[in-house]
């Protein structure tokens, strides 16, 4: 396993561009950073998955406008092409019934946005490690 | 809801059905009724019978009597004609000169004379005596019999007496017999002796007169006064021995009951009985005593017609107020009793009429109360709940958006020292840093009320808890968070308890995390988990040998935020005991602590619903 893989692709929905700014730098110290395509609604996150190729990794904010991202992961996995996509639910809701109804849909991980940098540094970067270092893929 | 249930169940219970029914005033006053006719009829019917039986049984008796008179009279007159008869063929100088002076050239012309006096049939033999009673001549050879002695005195006595003899009836006689026996006198002198022998019966002329006079009916008989022989006109021989001739007013003769009467024969030593058969006599006597008890019965069919009527007319008012009352009880609507009479009757429906009123508009009153309540509820449970929904919404919001800018202050400080760290003076690193911890500690804060404000939307379900093995693994947590700490742990075996396993969990987590941290600067912790038996139950409690509080405080102890130590001291929220007199409280138990300043605390803490609770 190499450190950089070319066709490394995260699909990063968010509509904070803060947390945008501080997830890309997490990601930049695992040299991810290059190939984060980041979105800012649910909306923009499904047009995006269906017209372009397809990322290796979704990370998904559930608080979003126009389409939720609970409402993005139910259509990712009601998708034929995408339903085997790794998607991680990435934040700040530690409420059960989010949590309950995100794996329920099918997510892979969830992942509560600490508040410390710190460990938000951390978070984000072993996720992206983690699924698209180690984790083997479904085949394109 | 819940009141209607209880008027249900109260009217179920105070049914009238379920009550053992006795004999109901409707059917006692006909039953008293008919029992009162019964008895008065009964009884002037028996009285009647009895009195009428006595007087018509008394008449007929007089009557059969008066019969038996004439009869005798008339046998009696039957009897003296034959003396006379016999005196006038007899006491002639011819026979008189015969007996004084027998003369055997005589005898069969004195035959003669004795067969013709004798007459046809055999029924008579007769015969002429000497003075010494030695037979001169007779109809037969054998008889009659030589007077007795008794007899021949009783003439010497009365040459004049005629003397009848009782009837007797030899055995191998075909009827009774009698003998009368005449004196023969010449001048004062008694010279011989005159015997006829007579078998009874035969007369037919005197028969009829006798049935004309009597009835055909009547059984007639004579015989010896004395009783020990009689017989009948028609009947040849004696009936068998028994004698109504005695004093028997009513007797049996084969089969048929008598009322009979008997009267002397003057003259003789007989007497007369006429029998009358009882049922013709008594005939009218029953048919009165079947009219009165026919009349009886009609009496007492109209008694009890009008008891039951009467009753009806006293008892339907009230068998209307019965029903009324059933109807109030069971919740239907009654309707108003009539109260046009003017007795106690009357009055009863009135006041029953007013009570039902008042119980129609108590009813009332208390449905619309439960039906204000229960929308009063409807009303209170959607505010509720929309309250509820609210809260939720403002808990994902505090969870979603408060600590978005909580991060992105923290982060953005972190890059301003990370990356321009070479243009901060150490004053402005600090200050970054600040920046930085509050934010996170402000993150700590929401992260904790959220955990306080999700206890009270989550449902409580009980189940057994075994908290000996929670807390010895809150021990293994504790332990391993930090292990540079040397805390002498003594857990005693507790009591199961009813509860939800995680959030008795959190309290022990809570306290025992607490204990840890208020005795961290202690040399020697040591922190104690165990039980005291209480009336209310077994009283969990965490013990430690830290800080300790002043009791002074012991009421701010469990407020949300409310610290009784500085963040410099010991950090925290001010949430933990809070959420733990959360969780004790909505399980219904009791909290509470002990505490001395630098002497250490002990919290203590009942379930009363666990399995050891006296409740």
């Amino acid at each position: 396993m190499t450190a950089t893989v070319p066709d490394v692709e995260i699909l990063l929905v968010d509509d904070d561009p803060d947390d945008v700014t501080l997830a890309m730098r997490a990601l930049a110290r695992q040299n991810l950073a290059n190939r984060v395509h980041v979105v800012g609604d649910g909306a923009e996150a499904l047009a995006y998955l269906r017209d372009s190729a397809r990322p290796r990794l979704v990370l998904l904010d559930l608080k979003l406008p126009k389409v939720t991202g609970l409402e993005v992961l139910e259509q990712i996995r009601n998708d034929q092409r995408l339903k085997t996509l790794p998607v991680v639910i990435l934040t700040s809701s530690r409420e059960e019934p989010d949590v309950a109804r995100a794996y329920a849909l099918g997510a892979n991980s969830y992942i509560v946005k600490p508040v410390d940098f710190d460990q938000f540094l951390r978070a984000v970067s072993e996720v992206g490690m983690y699924w698209l270092l180690i984790n083997q893929s479904p085949v394109k | 809801m819940a009141v209607e249930a209880a008027l249900t169940r109260t009217s179920s219970l105070t049914s009238p059905r379920a009550r053992r029914q006795g004999l109901s005033i409707r059917a006692k006053l006909p039953i008293g009724v008919v029992l009162l006719l019964a008895l008065a009829c009964g009884a002037l019917t028996a009285i009647a019978y009895l009195r009428v039986r006595a007087f018509v049984i008394g008449a007929a008796s007089e009557r059969i009597a008066q019969a038996a008179t004439r009869v005798s009279e008339l046998l009696a007159g039957s009897a003296r004609q034959r003396v006379t008869q016999i005196e006038q063929g007899m006491k002639t100088p011819f026979v008189i000169g015969y007996v004084r002076q027998p003369d055997p050239a005589v005898d069969a012309t004195m035959r003669e004379l004795l067969r013709k006096a004798a007459g046809t049939g055999n029924v008579a033999e007769l015969g002429l005596f000497d003075a010494h009673g030695r037979r001169l001549v007779a109809t037969s050879e054998t008889l009659p019999l030589a007077p007795d002695a008794a007899t021949r005195a009783a003439i010497d006595a009365n040459h004049a007496a005629s003397i009848f003899s009782e009837m007797q009836k030899p055995a191998d006689a075909e009827r009774p017999f009698y003998t009368m026996t005449l004196g023969i006198v010449d001048g004062d002198a008694l010279v011989g002796y005159f015997v006829e022998r007579r078998l009874t019966g035969g007369a037919n002329e005197t028969v009829t007169v006798i049935s004309n006079l009597i009835g055909a009916q009547a059984h007639l008989t004579f015989g010896n006064a004395r009783g020990d022989l009689w017989t009948s006109f028609t009947v040849p021989a004696a009936p068998n021995g028994t004698s109504f001739l005695k004093t028997a007013v009513i007797a049996n003769d084969g089969g048929v009951d008598l009322l009979t009467r008997t009267a002397p024969i003057a003259g003789t030593p007989w007497a007369t009985g006429i029998g009358f058969p009882l049922a013709p006599v008594v005939a009218p006597i029953r048919a009165f005593l079947r009219d009165a008890l026919v009349t009886t019965m009609i009496v007492i069919t109209i008694g009890a017609l009008a008891g039951w009527i009467g009753s009806r007319r006293l008892t339907r008012p009230l068998a209307h107020v019965t029903d009324a009352a059933e109807a109030i009880a069971e919740d239907r609507p009654a309707p108003p009793l009539p109260s046009t009479r003017r007795d106690e009757i009357g009055r009863l429906s009135t006041s029953f009429n007013r009570m039902a009123e008042r119980v129609t508009e108590s009813r009332q009153a208390l449905q619309q109360l439960v039906d204000d309540l229960e929308q009063r509820v409807q009303a209170r449970t959607a505010a509720l709940e929309s309250a509820n929904r609210e809260l939720e919404a403002f808990s994902y919001s505090v969870s979603h958006d408060l600590r978005a800018p909580l991060r992105a202050v923290t982060g953005f400080a972190t890059i301003l020292v990370e990356d321009y760290a070479s243009h901060l003076p150490p004053d402005g690193r600090e200050c970054v840093e600040v920046i930085a911890r509050r934010a996170k500690h402000m993150g700590q804060l929401i992260d904790d009320l959220l955990a306080f404000s999700r206890l009270g939307r989550t449902a409580l379900t009980r189940e057994r808890v075994d908290l000996t093995a929670i807390a010895r693994g809150v021990i293994d947590d504790v332990t391993r968070a930090d292990p540079s700490r040397a805390i002498a742990w003594d857990l005693q075996p507790l009591p199961p308890a009813m509860g939800a396993p995680a959030m008795l969990q959190q309290v022990f987590v809570n306290l025992m995390q607490n204990a840890v941290k208020f005795s961290r600067t202690r040399g020697d912790a040591r922190i104690t988990i165990g039980h005291q038996d209480t009336p209310r139950g077994p009283a969990y409690f965490v013990r430690d040998n830290g800080v300790g509080f002043d009791m002074q405080y012991a009421d701010r102890l469990f407020g949300v935020f409310q610290r009784l130590h500085g963040q410099n001291e010991f950090e925290g929220t001010g949430v933990g005991l809070a959420i733990v007199h959360r969780i004790i409280t909505r399980h219904g138990g009791d909290i509470w602590a002990d505490a001395a300043l630098d002497r250490g605390a002990t919290f203590f803490f009942t379930l009363p619903d666990s399995p050891g609770a006296a409740a």
